[in-house]
């Protein structure tokens, strides 16, 4: 098709030709499939290529053309005409509201016997569904999963996938048929009919020569994810799901890459898991038939988990990816190499930057990017300035600068000229996004405040760059970057030096031209020139419209006016750094000052030292609270906090005694001695959160100790009979994501560090045990 | 010989074309069973159709369109969508289900008022006759008022679609019916 009829094609008055078109010819009667066909071609095609985020049709127009198409189900004997149909159907059902009139026809289309229209039909169900019919096609999914066609199993394992969405439940009571559909595939993995001798030259044998011979066995790899995503919850089944299916021996290779994916996630989940991962690991790396793509995610998971032993032979698997003919895998393998090269020995990254070397000159412009940025950040090459030279108008993308200027950040202390040459560029070139710039303020900035301590650059250098500056603050649309360039303009601009004039010409010329912001950036970077700029100021204290910047302008001139360096607290540069600490300390006295209602004097300098370690014991415990937050129940950090701070015991835990010496007759007498914190024995993703308290009693000088463990089922279904430890003490029923108490005497239970302890429940008449930490 | 005739006479008068026929009537009157009965001969297990169900009937040298439409209160609002070139209503009474007549009576009314239907003939199947709790046909019409209708060619009868009773009776008439309009 030639760009012009392209662009014809795409008016709007053509769609609307084509919906009227639709509109007669789909209810005529009787059906005209050709003509039908030709139709809904046109219409999917008008429908998958409108660009604009509104769809194409109104949802009046695809209502009445769902309708429209609903008719073509008259016609029976059509395969492919059915199969545009259901195309269609599937992208009208995003537009059209009414389109569950189609779930009886295409359930009817399910359950017959023709195996060409049957995916397409299931792939249409579900978007057909909603939460309140999703049950009623519990049956005809199950049957579909288990079916021996593999494309009618991947279509019914896709869509139940997407059933997640609509219904969790209707989902996972496809579980056992989709965990089933694993383990067939593999163990028969091609079709499992069996012909008569006498059929060999029948229809059917072709058809199933066609099928081994291009069977992916893509179920399986619909089959895992369905199941792992089902399961994400639960441990143990992920275990037992990994178990079911060595990669080594899984025929598909999406199937393997997801396995060693899901062993990876439950890894960095419970790294006491280690075990899983490794024997595939090596397979990965070492297996000769295995994918590219299996050895990059082998590589990728061991430099995750930084298992150190595997680096020498993960970084060789890469430096034979590197030279492997294939563009993708040369770059796949270097931007690997790149996001991890900090990991790497000072050996194993210039063995690899060897090879790297070699596709700084490829022609492909992302990888020879990536390979720059890689070598940058390696850093030891002797030819950075070449490097950095190459770079100069190669035309890259945003993307990849911003990729370039995290490495050059780096080693912009090192080689400040060649880099900043480079940023300059950079941030003076009319394209460029607002994030790019950004990132060349940042290395600026450091290049600044590394001087700034050890006085490493000279003195024309700096003037240089902060004339090109100058020139940049005249032509910046960023409102954030400009801002910032003032900043290093006022702050190390007044530090030259000579006459420094020029800077606050530049400067005060953006007072004139820019909106509030700039200008409140503007008027504390003139500050910084006391000398040239009071007579300005106070001018913009007077005139300027916005009390922002009229407000820094009158405390800029008030504090020249006392002569009085202290009045602002000199921070030291280090300090700089963390400027967010900074405010956070400020706005904290300043919180504490307005509490006290005393608004005598408000003495920065006075009570800086004596606040700061105060406010740092303060912001520890409240780094330690938010650090509980993660890990526990919400409403226990609150309670263990209370506890820290007045040393009471907290209405919960009375409630909690209380129960003890219910539960605990022999107890009544005693006294309660000590609370221990709640303590979180499980990670916070795991399938039941537990914690527990210890309440020590005293009586008669015997110390008595009592367990008090909470349980939270995080799963969907409610457990049945949970025990801990012993079997004395057993919870009858917990629903899902209910809180629990459990109390249990410590003398039936040994205490040891490093023992695991179980937890064992029933669900559905199965007992499962589960496994966590001692104390 | 007679057989021949009435052939010669169709295709005469040009009616070998395609009829569209709509099931209509309450959930659970039995529609979806209906059609089946009318195509494959037996009763099957249905469910409450979602939708719609459309087969191709081959009667008698004549070639259905029959759609079968769910009654579910959800669905009712698109029946419209399928009145058009319509030539045949069949609407299905649940007979054990007096408590409501009244509601299928006003649906029906409803329907029949459409303008795309004003040329359609209306057969009433009165379905579950086999059990014991069935009204009569009288009295189902008595409730239905049917003989107020005017210029539309209509029936009532009772079947069964359980056991097929009335069924092909049903069709017949429906068939001589359209037939007639279409020569017409």
């Amino acid at each position: 098709m030639s760009a012009k009829t392209y662009k014809r094609f795409n008016d709007s008055e053509d769609s609307m030709a084509v919906f009227q078109d639709c509109l007669t010819t789909f209810n005529e009667s009787p059906v005209n499939p050709n003509k039908c066909r030709k139709l809904l071609s046109k219409l999917y095609r008008l429908i998958i290529n409108s660009v604009s985020y509104e769809p194409i049709f109104k949802p009046q127009e695809a209502t009445s053309l769902f309708f429209s198409i609903s008719k073509l189900f008259q016609h029976q004997d059509n395969d492919s005409l059915r199969q545009m149909v259901y195309l269609v159907i599937k992208e009208l059902s995003s537009m059209s509201d009414d389109i569950l009139m189609a779930t009886a026809s295409i359930m009817k289309d399910i359950q017959s016997q023709d195996s060409i229209i049957k995916p397409n039909a299931i792939r249409s169900l579900v978007r057909v569904l909603d939460s309140s019919t999703a049950l009623t096609a519990e049956r005809l999914l199950k049957s579909s999963i288990i079916s021996s066609n593999n494309d009618i199993s991947s279509a019914a394992l896709v869509s139940a996938y997407h059933l997640l969405e609509i219904s969790e439940p209707t989902s996972k009571r496809l579980i056992n048929e989709t965990v089933e559909t694993i383990d067939s595939k593999k163990s028969n993995g091609k079709l499992p009919i069996k012909l008569p001798a006498s059929d060999l030259n029948s229809e059917e044998f072709e058809k199933l020569q066609y099928y081994s011979a291009h069977n992916t066995h893509m179920s399986q790899y619909h089959s895992l994810a369905l199941a792992s995503s089902l399961k994400k919850n639960d441990e143990m089944g992920l275990l037992k799901l990994i178990k079911q299916c060595d990669p080594t021996t899984v025929d598909n290779p999406f199937a393997r890459m997801e396995i060693l994916r899901l062993c990876h996630r439950l890894v960095l989940k419970n790294s006491s898991k280690i075990d899983i991962i490794l024997p595939y690991l090596d397979w990965s790396l070492n297996g000769s038939s295995t994918n590219n793509f299996i050895v990059l995610e082998g590589c990728k998971i061991i430099f995750n988990l930084k298992l150190r032993d595997m680096y020498p032979a993960a970084i060789d698997r890469l430096s034979y990816l590197i030279n492997d003919r294939a563009i993708s895998s040369k770059f796949a393998a270097v931007r690997l190499v790149s996001d991890y090269c900090h990991l790497l020995t000072p050996e194993l990254a210039n063995s690899i930057a060897a090879d790297i070397e070699v596709l700084v000159n490829n022609e492909n412009k992302s990888v020879s990017s990536y390979a720059i940025s890689t070598l940058l950040k390696i850093g030891n090459s002797d030819n950075i300035e070449s490097l950095v030279n190459g770079l100069k108008g190669s035309g890259m993308s945003d993307d990849f600068k911003i990729i370039l200027i995290d490495s050059l950040a780096g080693l912009i202390n090192r080689f400040p000229k060649v880099i900043v040459d480079f940023l300059l560029d950079g941030l003076k070139s009319h394209e460029g996004s607002n994030l790019l710039k950004n990132k060349i303020v940042d290395c600026l900035s450091i290049l600044f405040e590394n001087d700034s301590m050890n006085n490493t650059l000279d003195e024309t250098f700096k003037i240089n760059i902060l004339e090109s500056l100058c020139d940049f603050i005249e032509d910046c649309e960023y409102t954030d970057v400009l801002a910032r360039v003032i900043y290093l303009l006022g702050e190390y601009g007044s530090k030259i030096s000579i006459d420094s004039s020029v800077f606050v010409r530049h400067i005060y010329n953006r007072i004139n031209l820019e909106n509030s912001i700039i200008r409140a950036a503007a008027v504390t970077a003139l500050a910084k020139f006391p000398n040239i700029t009071e007579p300005l100021l106070k001018n913009i204290a007077k005139n300027d419209l916005d009390d922002e910047v009229r407000d820094r302008a009158v405390i800029c001139v008030s504090t020249l006016n006392h002569q009085n360096d202290n009045l602002i607290p000199s921070v030291d540069p280090n300090n700089l750094i963390h400027s967010d600490r900074y405010l956070r300390i400020l706005e904290l006295r300043m919180n504490k000052y307005s509490e006290k209602n005393d608004f005598s004097n408000f003495d920065i300098p006075a009570e800086y030292e004596i606040d700061i370690k105060e406010i740092e014991a303060d912001q520890d415990m409240k780094a330690n609270l938010e650090s509980n937050h993660l890990d526990e129940f919400t409403n226990e950090a609150d309670e263990s906090s209370q506890s820290a701070d007045d040393g009471n015991i907290n209405p919960s835990d009375s409630i909690l005694e209380a129960k003890i010496r219910h539960k605990y007759t022999d107890l009544t007498e005693s006294v309660l001695n000590e609370v221990t914190k709640s303590k979180k024995l499980t990670d916070s993703t795991s399938e039941f959160l537990i914690s527990c308290q210890r309440f020590i009693f005293e009586l008669n000088d015997n110390t008595e100790e009592i367990l008090a463990f909470k349980i939270e089922n995080t799963m969907d279904f409610p457990v049945q009979n949970i025990k801990i430890l012993d079997d004395d003490n057993i919870i009858e029923n917990i629903e899902p994501q209910e809180k629990v108490e459990l109390l249990v005497k410590a003398d039936n239970v040994v205490l040891e560090n490093d023992k695991y302890w179980s937890l064992s429940f029933e669900v559905d008449d199965f007992e499962e045990i589960f496994e966590f930490n001692a104390l | 010989m007679g057989q021949l005739f009435s052939s010669m006479f169709d295709k005469l008068f040009n009616i070998n074309k395609d009829f569209r026929i709509l099931i209509l009537g309450l959930d659970g009157a039995g529609k979806t069973s209906i059609l089946y009965r009318l195509q494959i001969g037996d009763i099957i297990t249905t469910k409450p159709t979602i939708g719609f169900n459309v087969e191709t009937i081959n009667y008698k040298n004549i070639k259905l369109n029959v759609w079968d439409l769910g009654g579910q209160t959800s669905i009712r609002p698109y029946w419209r969508c399928y009145y058009t070139n319509t030539q045949g209503i069949i609407f299905v009474i649940d007979s054990t289900d007096t408590e409501r007549l009244n509601i299928a009576s006003t649906e029906l009314r409803t329907m029949l008022q459409e303008e795309e239907l004003k040329d359609a003939c209306l057969l009433v199947l009165c379905n579950k006759q086999d059990l014991q709790t069935a009204q009569s046909i009288d009295k189902i019409n008595e409730a239905l008022q049917l003989y107020d209708l005017k210029d539309r060619n209509w029936s009532i009868l009772g079947c069964s679609a359980k056991t097929g009773d009335g069924i092909t009776e049903g069709l017949d008439w429906l068939i001589d019916v359209v037939k007639e309009n279409n020569v017409e």
